[in-house]
């Protein structure tokens, strides 16, 4: 077979864009193995495509990215639902180490529910024991200000 | 091990990078596939459908293993995903599902719009052209060189 002549048919071209038969794509990976000028022919064809590609890149609308990150949290979960569901009925797994290295960039945690009630509780006591603070602080003060008060009358009183 | 561990099973330590290429590939070549899915799908409103369909791909997911250009498949499941809904939509208008209409000449940039932008294959352009396939293969390939050149 002519290399050069296999290059130069398009078929090369055509693979890389996805719009060749699946017996074109086979013979194109089983060339491309077995003839290295068509493996750099190929190379060269992806930057040439991907150039071409780039040259025509629209930027996505805005939000698009925290769709595609909400959908693949919602398919992940819904996988592992899936696959839990699979659990029950299949035969008992090894057992799995109590812990995993995750590495988490995430900069929330996450808690308990019930830390919820525990939070409003304690925020509903702060306010309550404020308002008493200052409720008794007032009346204390007023207070004070009622004893001077009786004192110089009496000591005006004693000095008459 | 909290609840959030616990429930991540054993797929965690395999799932925790896809998220992280998935958002490096999005900024990468996010744009490009867009791009890429609006040459096909001018809404865009479906383009954005096909854009997401093509990030939450599983097909994406394997790039980051492989020794596949990613640019390029990227490319070809964006293409894939626009020509799929852009099926979808004219099976619904079944008005649109008639061949292309002949002008009877066929320049590559024509070749290259009925193939890779309108999805027909080269049985049916070679047909409704009259040009056999070894020219309609060498018409995308004039195509992809008239762009190299300028």
């Amino acid at each position: 077979m002519d290399i050069q002549q296999y290059i130069a048919s398009g078929v090369l071209e055509a693979y890389l864009l996805g719009i060749a038969s699946e017996e074109e794509q086979h013979e194109v990976q089983q060339m491309k193995v077995l003839y290295p000028e068509i493996s750099s022919a190929i190379d060269d064809l992806e930057v040439v495509i991907e150039s071409y590609c780039l040259e025509n890149s629209v930027p996505p609308p805005t939000g698009t990215w925290e769709l595609i990150e909400a959908r693949t949290v919602r398919r992940d979960i819904k996988k592992r639902e899936k696959s839990n569901d699979d659990g029950k009925t299949a035969e008992p797994q090894p057992e799995k180490p109590d812990y995993l290295e995750v590495a988490f960039s995430d900069t929330y945690i996450r808690v308990h529910k019930y830390w919820r009630i525990a939070f409003v509780a304690v925020f509903i006591l702060s306010k309550i024991f404020l308002i008493a603070g200052l409720y008794y602080y007032f009346k204390a003060d007023s207070q004070n200000q009622e004893i001077e008060r009786l004192k110089t009358v009496i000591q005006q009183q004693s000095t008459r | 091990m909290n609840e959030f561990d616990r429930s991540n099973g054993n797929g965690a330590l395999r799932q925790q990078q896809t998220p992280v290429d998935q958002r490096a590939l999005y900024d990468r070549f996010g744009a490009m596939a867009y791009g890429v899915i609006l040459q096909i799908l001018p809404q865009t409103h479906l383009a954005q459908e096909a854009l997401l369909q093509v990030f939450t791909s599983t097909q994406l997911a394997s790039f980051s293993n492989t020794t596949v250009n990613p640019a390029i498949s990227i490319i070809r499941v964006a293409r894939s995903k626009a020509l799929e809904l852009k099926g979808r939509l004219m099976e619904r208008d079944t008005a649109c599902q008639e061949p292309f209409s002949s002008t009877g000449s066929y320049s590559p940039e024509s070749v290259f719009d009925l193939s890779f932008r309108q999805g027909y294959s080269f049985e049916v352009i070679s047909e409704q052209s009259g040009l056999s396939k070894p020219e309609l293969l060498k018409a995308v390939r004039d195509f992809i060189h008239v762009f190299r050149r300028s």
